[in-house]
């Protein structure tokens, strides 16, 4: 009996010497679309999240104004803003600016613009 | 040039370890290797960042679904081999390294549930040869076997894949702790200490067995293809 153990013999080994790096030709554009139609078909789906969420604009409106007002002089308000279409803030809006250029108060008129730019 | 992709839709069937092992023993034949692991867990990377990889071994970490065509088609104007390990998810990643396989590698475990997802893989892959009109070879690899019995489970998975036509491993993965070992202390199976892992022989002839299979089947692979085009 030998002090050694006997080796595994790999005689029948295998030769990668043919395979090389290089770019394989003719691959092209795989079309993705096709790809992920037969993925998902077969339940291979993307976990990618392709839905952008929407980013909400911020109002400009931010601000509350209180007024005290005669009996019915609200529902005034409201119908003008029923009868234009627009909702409250907008009303308003457009009542300040009839206002300042019948009285022609240019510098206030600026203001006016600068606010609402 | 060949891309190998290890592809199943089941975690824990094997991918990592079967794609690192091979790796290593086509690095041992002196030949260059790229290892990408498009497995956000990042268990190859893991491996490969830990000390004793070859240096024929190149990492591409972190790869996903978008990056996944163009790192294969990169690495294979670098390395000789390009080795895909993919996440054990039915993923569109899965798809499209599978697109560009040379060799796909469907590892199943002894168990109804690898066996359901590796038949899952195969549909996908013989639905994406019709429409690429091309054939993607494949076999199925079995994993963590016993080397001392095969249990009816196992045996009646075999069958059934037989059955259906699908080509099968000779050679299975066995389970061994020098396997595990190497992900533990990093390096090839060869590397390993004999006084800290045992079997570190018949790993060895294991890993050896499965690369000389790989190559084989790629061989045979190209062998027809240039008969059909000559």
């Amino acid at each position: 009996m030998g002090k050694e153990r006997a080796h595994l013999s790999f005689d029948d080994d295998f030769d990668v010497s043919e395979f090389q790096p290089a770019k394989k030709e003719g691959q092209g554009e795989v079309d993705k679309k096709t790809i992920e139609k037969v993925a998902e078909e077969s339940g291979f789906i993307s976990r990618v999240n392709k839905t952008r969420r929407r980013k909400r604009q911020q109002s400009p409106f931010k601000n509350q104004l209180n007024l005290k007002c005669r009996d019915n002089m609200k529902e005034l308000f409201q119908d003008i803003g029923e009868y234009l279409e627009v909702r409250d803030h907008t009303t308003f809006e457009r009542a300040i600016l009839a206002l300042l250029e019948k009285e022609g108060t240019t510098d206030l008129l600026q203001k006016y613009r600068d606010i609402t730019k | 040039m060949p891309v190998i992709v290890f592809a199943s839709s089941k975690g824990g069937a094997g991918k990592t370890t079967a794609a690192i092992v091979l790796a290593s023993e086509l690095a041992r034949h002196n030949t260059s290797v790229t290892l990408i692991d498009v497995d956000p867990n990042q268990h190859s990377a893991k491996w490969a960042q830990k000390e004793g990889r070859p240096s024929n071994i190149q990492l591409v970490e972190k790869s996903t679904e978008e990056t996944i065509i163009d790192d294969i088609d990169n690495a294979q104007a670098k390395t000789a081999f390009v080795l895909v390990d993919l996440e054990g998810t039915a993923s569109m990643a899965v798809a499209s390294a599978i697109s560009r396989a040379d060799l796909v590698i469907t590892l199943c475990q002894g168990s109804q549930d690898d066996a359901d997802e590796a038949v899952k893989t195969i549909k996908l892959i013989n639905r994406q040869g019709k429409v690429l009109n091309r054939t993607i070879p494949f076999s199925v690899l079995m994993t963590r076997t016993n080397p001392a019995i095969t249990p009816r489970t196992l045996k009646h998975i075999m069958s059934e894949l037989e059955a259906a036509g699908v080509d099968i491993f000779k050679t299975s993965l066995i389970d061994r702790e020098a396997f595990r070992a190497i992900r533990s202390f990093g390096g090839t199976v060869n590397d390993l200490d004999i006084k800290q892992v045992s079997g570190i022989e018949k790993a060895a002839a294991n890993a050896h067995a499965l690369a000389a299979e790989v190559i084989a089947k790629i061989k045979e692979t190209n062998e027809v293809r240039s008969e059909s085009h000559g």
